[in-house]
């Protein structure tokens, strides 16, 4: 039976953590309506659902391959526009805080700075969905009419079309919680730069694990043994091959890279923890 | 002190984490690996086999990861601009960056494949360089097909290939049959041309009883096709009757009945000519073989089949080959050239 002390201390922990709770989406709510007030976020989400129809037109100077044209350009347009805009709001988000001081404010009511990095990456996931989410439609249309023009059923690959774009999200929701992570101790543009640089290294993992596997000297074998364990692997989000082969992809899959995302997910997080939780204002 | 076991807490946590995700990444390689995944990846050891200048190229593309199909359309592209700017010899490393970078563009393999076998060789300054040009095409293609196995179109260029620029019919015949088998970007079924090309390619072999055979399925699948009803009068009233004696053995009749029904309304025909040389070469009369291929190579200047078979028999016999004869690129003039190889080999006139 529990004591009163128990019920009193289990009570203050609910407490506690709906406070959390509460803190963490007033800051995502916060975040979500930020973003949108920026301008060049709806800049991005205008190119991008602008240059999604141009697929049709540039796919008649590939005959014979013009689905495979459509799915390139559509998923290219979404991944470049969806990078854009996760890594400029992920490298945005805190030193614009800090400079404008509001950070201050924030960090003065009862809101943990854990809660405060959680409540913005998850405004930032959220604005992305919804951006992906838009282009995706476009995308998916877009393909359907194509298929049509082509006497081809417009619903041919479906499934796998929306399991790429879901990791299309997941992988630029990686590189966004990545971004996030390094601001908290570094600058806008820095952090911009190390976002792609991590990007394009993370599209080359399977050089690395090539390098670590084949090359004789143990040294460079360490290194890139490291590299390869530490850098994300951005191929494991790439679907395109099932989708020019018409293979369906297994759920199994897809939930193993959600696996795989969310484990780097909470990694940055613990990195993010670990930083900002030292970082002195 | 509070702030030193949550840091503690949260480093613990974070080597557990990346040990677990190293675990994962292993798992979702080899998913990957064995679930026909992989093709995001770059062949590395390819890379060797590029010119310096496009190694560049695929290396950017390489590190754009995702944006990799979209470097590999652009690229595509500037070799189409360099095709119209009569580039060709520029086009092909290109084109093989672009295949590199995009191993599943069928259009890419095919197009460059024959640029190869056919723009290229018909440039080449000998024919030996030309035939050099078409085992590239030739090649290239089948490393297409080992990228995409379930596409019919490669295995329709490589039997086209076969077909027309070498006329290898057996061989041709061979790979449109294994065409049928595969399925098209949609995952239809192949066109209907292919039962007709099989068909085409036994007739000039000539194998007029798989040819029959294939003319009739290509009525099954489409009965109201004109060609296969043409195909079809034409065989039985010209080839069909000497063909029956050539499967007994009845070489004699054969040719006659060939001469007879072949003859009687068209003087010369390559199957006509390739079924003759057939019979001749079953008699073992080797010379009347020689001379009735090279009467196929002298009506037709792209029967490749006949200049072969002269050199093939030239050789089986220890004859001296003729000049200038090649089974593809053979330049033209050479008519007197024959003519003396005709008189000293084979005591006669060439036809």
């Amino acid at each position: 039976m529990a004591t009163a002390t128990q019920v009193q201390a289990e009570s203050k922990r609910g407490t506690l953590l709906l406070h959390s709770w509460r803190a963490i989406w007033a800051i995502t709510r916060g975040t979500f309506k930020d973003t949108w007030r920026q301008r060049i976020i709806l800049v991005l989400l205008v190119f991008g659902m602008a240059v999604l129809p141009a697929s049709l037109i540039f796919s008649w100077l590939s005959a014979g391959e013009e689905i495979k044209f459509v799915i390139d350009t559509g998923l290219g347009t979404i991944l470049l526009f969806g990078l854009l805009m996760g890594i400029f709001m992920a490298a945005s988000m805190i030193p614009l805080e800090i400079e404008h001081r509001t950070i201050f404010t924030i960090l003065s009511k009862p809101v943990r700075r854990f809660e405060f990095v959680l409540g913005k990456f998850l405004g930032i996931a959220l604005t992305l969905l919804v951006n992906i989410l838009l282009m995706g439609v476009v995308f998916l249309v877009i393909y359907g009419v194509k298929q049509v023009m082509l006497n081809a059923p417009p619903f041919q690959n479906f499934v796998t079309l929306i399991q790429a774009l879901f990791l299309l999200y997941l992988q630029v929701m990686l590189i966004t919680t990545i971004a996030l992570t390094v601001s908290t101790v570094a600058s806008l543009w820095f952090n911009i730069i190390f976002s792609f640089f991590v990007y394009f290294v993370g599209n080359m993992s399977e050089v690395i694990h090539h390098i670590s596997t084949h090359t004789q000297v143990n040294a460079l074998r360490l290194l890139m043994g490291i590299f390869n364990a530490i850098v994300p692997h951005f191929e494991n989000f790439d679907l395109r091959q099932k989708l020019l082969l018409g293979d369906p992809v297994p759920w199994g899959y897809v939930a193993q890279v959600v696996g795989y995302t969310a484990q780097y997910v909470v990694v940055m997080f613990l990195i993010a923890y670990l930083l900002f939780n030292e970082r002195e204002f | 002190m509070r702030l030193r076991w949550h840091r503690g807490l949260a480093l613990g946590l974070l080597v557990l984490f990346l040990v677990s995700l190293s675990a994962t990444q292993g798992r979702i390689a080899k998913v990957r690996q064995e679930g026909n995944y992989r093709g995001a990846g770059l062949p590395i050891e390819r890379l060797a086999e590029l010119p310096v200048q496009d190694l560049s190229l695929v290396t950017i593309g390489a590190i754009l990861g995702g944006f990799r199909s979209v470097v590999a359309n652009i690229l595509w592209l500037k070799c189409d601009e360099y095709w119209h700017q009569g580039r060709v010899f520029r086009l092909v490393p290109l084109a093989k960056a672009v295949v590199l970078l995009e191993p599943h563009f069928i259009e890419a393999w095919r197009i460059t494949a024959w640029h190869l076998a056919y723009n290229m060789s018909v440039e080449a300054p000998t024919p030996e360089k030309a035939r050099e040009y078409i085992e590239m095409g030739l090649k290239f293609l089948e490393e297409g097909i080992k990228w995409n196995p379930d596409r019919y179109e490669l295995f329709f260029e490589l039997g086209w290939t076969y077909y027309d620029k070498l006329n290898e019919y057996e061989k041709a015949a061979a790979i449109f049959q294994q065409a049928l088998q595969k399925k098209d970007e949609f995952g239809s079924r192949p066109p209907t041309y292919i039962w007709r090309m099989i068909a085409h390619a036994y007739e000039r072999y000539p194998r007029i009883d798989e040819a029959v055979r294939w003319w009739q399925i290509d009525a099954q699948v489409e009965p109201d096709h004109p060609v296969h009803r043409g195909a079809l009068q034409t065989i039985h009233e010209r080839y069909v009757r000497a063909w029956e004696h050539f499967e007994r053995g009845e070489l004699d009749e054969a040719m006659a009945a060939l001469l007879e029904d072949w003859q009687k309304d068209d003087p010369y025909d390559t199957i006509g000519m390739h079924f003759k040389a057939r019979i001749y070469e079953r008699k073992q009369d080797i010379d009347r073989a020689i001379e009735t291929w090279f009467e196929a190579a002298r009506h037709s200047a792209v029967d490749k089949l006949a200049r072969r078979r002269v050199i093939e028999l030239c050789r089986l016999t220890g004859r001296p080959l003729p000049q200038g004869i090649n089974d593809v690129g053979l330049p033209t003039e050479v008519r007197d050239e024959w003519d003396r190889w005709f008189q000293e080999n084979l005591g006669r006139h060439a036809p």
